[in-house]
């Protein structure tokens, strides 16, 4: 112990004795640990942290597909969530829910707020009390019941200022009053807005399905049902479980369930739902860091051993006075320990700025991002890794000290230290960072040429010069579609006439912002012969509003009212995949139970739901013609001359002067759609990229440090050298020929590594395979640029040398 | 072959200058064996590197061969160097990282000469100075005299006309340094000129002429340059 403080104190006389190195070491360590914490804060919250719920490991989501149709992940309709619920024999509580939005007015401006109806028993199966109040009841939870409302933390802070008096009071969701019963804590949130066709709910109300709702089996799919197992129940038992159920009522309903229509269940673990989508991204950039930090103790353990080089008098004094070789590797452990821990310190706090600057710049789909704090798991993590650190950076030149002859730098004397397996060793680790550069280089490379792959993918619409505004009809004020329709055609004509707009138009679900999809059929195909379409409802002037290329026959006019036979547009995708040799106009297609509709025209091809997907085939309607639930979603299309974000306050202003009490939302440029739709995509491009550009830079400042360090120790060879004819060519050949040979078998390494390590990548790239040449020749080059430039400086340095040196050297 | 008037070198140190040598004039002949002797730091070191070409911060006349060696420019100085003069280190200097052959390899790398012919120069030196059996070792497998051995046979590998020797045994026995003085009268019975510095009058008596330095004048020169008399320095020396 005593012996254990000595070395302590000599450890940080050593470290203050050599400013230059401290603060290097600490600046490499700084970075390396403070990038990993900051990733493993939030691989920790996301993936880690359990859900904010009551044992949430043994909850499920049950989901459906129907594979008959093309559907591969929906709800379930209210009527086969009855069935699972009163079915099933391995839940010890199952609750339904439905997604929905609504108006709130009333005490300022009105908005749109993302709603949830559950059933009463959603919150005691989550195992979540209120913070305030109460929740529902099962008698409140019934068609006609009282109208109650729980409100999230964040609402009832954000719109009511944490008003204690809150409960009782009534607020208005579209138009009808709701008594606040509840307010939930600041940590609940259900649904999380990554699960499927869910946003995050600001406010409960009771689901109260009607026997409306009830009624049709398979006419929505947007009912979601979230279960507790039963004490001792596994998943797999569930899914047995599930199956059975679903097999059940499908005998049962034979005329619903038949030819494509039929479903197929899956109870899998809520948690895997949540994060599933950003866990292998959120693995990649860990793993990433990891690198960067490998990278960071090789450079340490580089700068350490050229110290050792120089203290190997010191050790081997220290040895002949009696010190155990293994008293000399915990001098170096400690010394070693001590920068990491310092820089474990100094990383922490880099690391709450950059969760910070995460949080601020992260994307929405990565759930819970928001959450991400330095919490205990998160220090213990960052003192493991600074310890682990340090032992790693330290036991290289420690070990080296210990093995070599210290006798024999007793009568070197200050000549020691330029082995040839010094040498070696030193270049090793060289070799290991330009290796793991090049990793992290070829991952960046790769997702930045998916990155710009993507944006280059034409959109089948003009982006540009679009400004968009939402807005959305209650059903209180607006109970018909014709209501709605009037005020759109007002807000149109509104809309139209502001400075600077050429033209505008109505849909009610926008590219690469609002999926949707229905199932149709087909006039004369079997009756049971269900397909799959994107589908939106339009104005007349929606197509050459967004450029939207009209191939064949006519787009919807005025004249396709509610009272004349209904029309669809379709895309080419459509008209190519069922109508293949045939010419689809006048052909007609069924959707529910409405009279047909037939086919006027064929558009080309656009993105709908995402840029880096497959085209499907696509529906579209007229918005005045057809009246359908999704009419209520409002989006405003103006196509300006000028920049359309100027026109921003003017289109809101133009939406309440209709009618004051709308909520307006959304109000952006389709430009910034576009970007929002690969949020994700740029975020992991990113953070990949700045974490390959850190480890270049380290391995680089590696490579000139290794070889300053050799330089200055070969200055007598250079000069000697120099006296048996070389000249500043060759010295400059003799140095960068070593880095670059260095830097080579770096690259030869890395690119080995990489072909193994891109393919977890596989599933982030778009349109460039995971050992795609161009992108490996690039880094590659770029690696040996940098190579270049890092040997450059030393290399000069040589052919500075005096060539007398040589000869008084004795 | 070489020509030296009024060859003067000096060290700035701190505020003033010290001279290192002073006026020196000497004239040597193609396939002599000169030996230069004089205590520590009288500057035969600074001498040689003059001649060898190293050094460039110096003043006075130096024919090289004819060549106006002051009049050049350090590219033209080094390919002189390259051309005709090979060096021989009182401490071997060979390169440790190196073997046997590949440091008899080195001076020829710097000059424009083919791989191929490279390979059948280092066999003959190799052939010449008996070590071929040597030729994979390093130098740190060799003893003392090897080493030298090596040395010398580096600075003759690529036929310099012009050996120039510091020291070369001052590190070795004196039944080595016997061996490496005989190869060096061979050499110059061959007709390759040699400048020895040593402080052994045993290794002197190889050569044909002696001159002596001290404290950086040329104090006893047998074949001092004629109408260009060398004035004794007084005994304190030709530092001020
Ligand atoms: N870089 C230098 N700066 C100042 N003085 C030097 C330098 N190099 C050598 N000298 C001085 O030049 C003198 C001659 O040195 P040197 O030629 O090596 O002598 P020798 O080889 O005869 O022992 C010595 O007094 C030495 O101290
Ligand atoms: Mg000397």
């Amino acid at each position: 112990m005593d012996s254990f403080l000595h070395d302590l104190r000599y450890g940080l006389r050593m470290l203050r004795k050599s400013p230059g190195f401290t603060t290097v070491a600490l600046l490499v360590l700084t970075i390396g640990i403070g990038a990993n914490v900051a990733i493993f804060s939030v691989v920790n919250t996301v993936l880690l942290r359990p859900l904010p719920y009551h044992d949430p490991g043994r909850l499920v989501m049950i989901w459906e597909s129907l594979p008959g149709i093309g559907y591969p992940q929906v709800g379930t309709s209210s009527a086969e969530y009855l069935d699972y619920r009163d079915r099933n024999r391995v839940f010890s509580g199952i609750a339904g829910y439905k997604n929905d939005t609504a108006n709130l007015t009333g005490s300022g401006q009105p908005e749109r707020i993302p709603i949830t109806r559950a059933s009463f028993n959603l919150f005691s199966i989550l195992g979540v009390e209120p913070a305030m109040g109460r929740t529902y009841t099962a008698e409140e939870d019934r068609p006609g019941g009282p109208k109650v409302a729980v409100l999230s933390y964040g609402l009832w802070k954000r719109r009511y200022g944490a008003d204690t008096n809150i409960l009782g009071r009534a607020i208005s969701l579209d138009g009808q009053p709701y008594t606040v019963i509840g307010v939930m804590p600041a940590s609940f949130q259900f649904p999380f807005s990554t699960l499927p066709y869910s946003d995050q709910a600001e406010l409960w109300v009771p689901v109260a399905f009607t026997p409306d709702e009830i009624a049709d089996r398979v006419r929505e799919f947007g009912t979601f049902t979230v279960a507790r197992l039963k004490p001792g129940v596994s998943q797999p038992q569930a899914q047995e479980d599930v199956t059975r159920v679903a097999a059940e009522f499908q005998q049962q309903n034979p005329k619903v369930y038949n030819g494509s229509v039929y479903v197929k269940p899956t109870a899998s673990p809520l948690a895997a739902d949540i994060v599933g989508k950003v866990r292998p991204m959120l693995l990649v950039l860990l793993g990433a860091v990891g690198f960067v930090l490998l990278i960071a103790c090789a450079n340490l353990a580089n700068l350490l051993l050229a110290r050792s080089t120089a203290r190997r008098r010191e050790m081997a004094v220290r040895a002949a006075l009696g010190a155990s070789q293994a008293r000399l590797v915990r001098q170096f452990l400690t010394e070693s320990v001590l920068l990491a821990l310092g820089g474990g310190v100094l990383g922490l706090g880099a690391a709450f700025w950059l969760v910070r600057l995460l949080a601020a710049f992260g994307p929405e789909q990565v759930p819970r991002l928001q959450d991400v704090s330095l919490d205990p798991v998160v220090l213990a993590f960052a003192a493991a890794l600074a310890l682990v650190t340090g032992i790693l950076f330290g036991m290289v030149p420690a070990w080296r000290t210990s093995r070599s002859q210290l006798q024999s730098a007793l009568k070197e004397g200050a000549r020691a230290g330029t082995s040839r397996e010094g040498l070696r060793l030193r270049n090793g680790l060289v070799v290991v960072e330009t290796a793991c550069s090049l990793v992290l280089l070829a991952g960046a490379g790769l997702l930045i040429n998916s990155f710009i792959r993507v944006l280059r993918v034409p959109p089948g619409f003009n982006p540009r010069g679009v400004l968009i505004a939402r807005t959305q009809f209650d059903e209180t004020r607006y109970p018909k579609a014709s209501s709605c329709a009037a005020a759109e055609r007002e807000i149109l004509a509104r809309l139209r006439q502001l400075p600077g707009v050429q033209s505008v138009a109505f849909v009610t679900n926008l590219p690469l912002a609002d999926p949707r999809g229905i199932g149709f059929r087909i006039e004369g195909h079997p009756p049971n012969e269900f397909h799959n379409a994107d589908n939106t409802l339009v104005s007349e002037n929606y197509f050459p509003v967004m450029g939207i290329s009209l191939l064949r026959g006519r787009g919807f006019r005025e004249q396709d009212t509610e009272s004349t036979p209904l029309v669809a547009v379709i895309n080419e995708t459509l008209a190519r995949t069922y109508f293949r040799d045939e010419d689809p106009i006048g052909k007609r297609l069924l959707w529910g139970d409405r009279t047909p509709f037939t086919i006027v025209g064929v558009t080309g091809d656009v993105k709908f739901s995402a840029l880096d997907a497959e085209v499907a085939p696509m529906i579209y309607m007229s918005n005045f013609q057809v009246a359908s639930g999704v009419s209520r979603h409002a989006v405003f299309v103006v196509r300006t001359a000028g920049d359309p974000a100027s026109l921003a306050s003017a289109a809101r202003r133009s939406i309440w002067a209709v009618d004051k009490d709308l909520p307006v939302f959304g109000v952006t440029t389709m430009n910034d759609v576009l970007a929002g739709s690969v949020a994700q995509r740029r975020f992991s491009m990113s953070l990949l990229g700045a974490f390959a550009i850190l480890a270049l830079l380290m391995a680089a400042i590696g490579l000139y440090g290794v070889l300053s360090y050799s330089v200055s120790q070969r200055m007598h060879e250079m000069g000697l050298r120099v006296a048996l004819g070389a000249n500043a060519r060759d010295l400059l050949r003799l140095v960068v020929g070593q880095g670059i040979r260095v830097a080579l078998i770096g690259v030869a390494a890395g690119l080995l590594a990489s072909f193994a390590g891109t393919r977890l990548l596989a599933g982030m790239l778009f349109g460039v395979s995971p050992l795609d040449p161009l992108t490996f020749l690039v880094v590659a080059g770029v690696l040996v640029l940098a190579a270049l430039l890092a040997s450059f400086v030393p290399a000069r340095r040589a052919t500075k040398v005096d060539p007398m040196v040589a000869l008084r050297y004795e | 072959m070489i020509q030296l008037r009024n060859v003067e070198r000096t060290y700035k140190t701190g505020p003033g200058v010290t001279y290192v040598l002073r006026r020196v004039n000497v004239d040597i002949q193609a396939g002599e064996f000169v030996t230069i002797m004089g205590p520590s730091g009288a500057g035969k070191t600074t001498l040689l590197s003059i001649v060898g070409m190293l050094d460039d911060s110096w003043a006075g006349e130096y024919y090289f061969l004819d060549h106006p060696v002051h009049k050049m420019d350090r590219k033209k100085r080094a390919e002189l160097n390259r051309q005709y003069i090979g060096f021989v280190f009182q401490s071997y200097h060979l390169l440790d990282n190196l073997t046997v052959y590949e440091n008899l390899d080195v001076p020829l790398s710097y000059r424009n000469i083919s791989r191929h012919q490279r390979a059948s120069m280092v066999a003959e030196a190799l052939d010449r100075f008996q070590i071929v059996g040597k030729k994979d070792l390093y130098p740190s497998q060799l003893s003392g005299g090897q080493q030298q051995l090596v040395g010398v046979a580096r600075a003759v590998v690529g036929n310099p006309k012009l050996i120039l020797a510091d020291e070369p045994t001052g590190n070795l026995h004196s039944s080595q340094a016997k061996e490496i003085m005989e190869l060096f009268k061979k050499l110059n019975d061959q007709g390759t000129t040699i400048i020895q510095v040593t402080h052994s009058e045993v290794n002197a008596s190889y050569g044909n002429r002696t001159i002596q330095l001290f404290d950086g004048w040329v104090v006893n020169d047998p074949k001092a340059p004629k109408g260009e008399g060398q004035s004794e320095p007084a005994a304190s020396g030709g530092t001020r």
